[in-house]
């Protein structure tokens, strides 16, 4: 959600960059495709700033210069050495500083309060016995089995490829649990038990996110509280 | 052509026999529905908690493989079994395919697939909301095994 807000902003401040340039004469006028593009390998190059992504970074950065390769005076380098420098650049990168240790923030109940943190926030012994649970899946196609006897939290990530997760034979600790589901360009089918409550917020960008079935209404019901998001994709939630 | 059914009491099983004049395509049809049809009959030992189950090969949609083993899915219920999914290519019918490396399907039970030319297509099955991926590698395969029974049909 932050970095949705901080992509709209950079793309705001741009836009306002370039309508006051122009009109004052102080930048050329620039094609909106081409500020586009501009806009796209700016955010490229802050990602991967953000995420250690140094191959993600520095090819973002050559094809901006190789864009503005007449303003930056560099027409006699670009493309190709240009490029070919910046595949060396990143592997230096790489190596000196290597790619950054993701951290998988996860929700977990502290004197029975909903927290989010860190895995170094729950004790280990939680983890060891499947309370939390956390998938990642990139390009790939995956399934996913939740058996634990005390599930508490899930953080489900689906970039790019397909996922299905089965939460059939799982059993909710101390009657509450969430599900936070993030599906990017791909496709997430996520099965609920329908002996189960559920409270769901949904929130899509060019996605989107369909329920089939029915939860359990029962209040005495285990209650599990699902977030989620599909951003360019397809998230199913079947309650059966 | 003549179908018999000879009673036998000494019989220790139950036996087909299919007497031709010679091996033929329609003859070697006929054993593959039979053996089919035979097969679907038979039983799996599964598991779920402490509990065993005996289930029909015919119920069953797919088989995939978990961290913690074989998983077996019917349209609303989810089984282990101890046995590996090499065991079960040998164990299971002509109808069961294997779609991936850690999936075999009931080709059967197959209702639409969705079909992705850059990824996994997707396979829906009748009567239930479950889905599984086949790879490309393995997508055509499993297109030949749906046409072979609709050709049968």
């Amino acid at each position: 959600m932050r970095e949705k807000k901080l992509g709209i902003g950079l793309a705001m401040i741009m836009i306002a960059i370039n309508i006051l340039g122009t009109s004052l004469g102080i930048i050329p006028e620039i094609p909106w495709i081409k500020i586009i593009f501009t806009f796209c390998f700016a955010c490229g190059v802050i990602y991967g700033l953000k995420e250690r992504e140094f191959f993600t970074c520095v090819m973002c950065a050559c094809m901006l210069a190789w864009m503005y390769e007449d303003y930056l005076g560099i027409s006699d380098i670009a493309p190709f050495p240009l490029f070919i420098a910046g595949i060396f650049l990143a592997i230096g990168l790489n190596m000196i500083i290597g790619k950054k240790k993701k951290i998988v923030q996860i929700h977990y109940k502290d004197n029975g309060e909903w927290k989010e943190g860190s895995i170094d926030d729950v004790k280990k012994e939680e983890w060891t016995d499947g309370r939390h649970v956390s998938l990642e899946n990139n390009f790939n196609s995956t399934s996913k089995y939740v058996n634990s006897a005390a599930f508490s939290s899930a953080k489900l990530e689906n970039d790019f490829g397909s996922a299905n997760v089965y939460f059939n034979n799982a059993t909710v600790y101390n009657g509450e649990a969430t599900i936070d589901l993030e599906n990017n360009f791909g496709k997430m089918n996520i099965y609920i038990p329908n002996t189960w409550r559920a409270s769901i917020s949904q929130n899509s960008t060019f996605g989107h996110v369909s329920i089939h079935g029915e939860p359990n209404r029962d209040m005495d019901a285990p209650h599990v509280i699902i977030k989620a998001e599909s951003n360019f994709g397809e998230l199913n939630i079947f309650f059966e | 052509m003549k179908i018999k059914i000879e009673i036998d009491d000494g019989l220790a099983e139950e036996e087909i026999v299919i007497r031709c004049k010679s091996l033929n395509e329609d003859v070697i049809s006929i054993q593959k529905r039979i053996t089919d049809a035979v097969n679907s009959r038979m039983q799996l030992e599964v598991s779920r908690g402490e509990k065993e189950y005996y289930i029909t090969i015919d119920e069953i949609l797919f088989f995939e493989t978990d961290d913690s083993g074989v998983v077996v899915h019917t349209a609303t219920q989810i089984y282990e079994t101890k046995y590996r999914l090499y065991e079960l290519e040998d164990l299971l019918p002509g109808n069961f395919v294997r779609v991936a490396k850690s999936t075999i399907l009931n080709a059967s039970k197959v209702r639409a697939i969705n079909k992705n030319i850059t990824g996994a297509s997707e396979v829906e099955f009748a009567g239930s909301n479950k889905k599984v991926f086949v790879s490309r590698n393995y997508l055509k395969l499993l297109m030949t095994k749906l046409e072979e029974k609709r050709l049968m049909k």
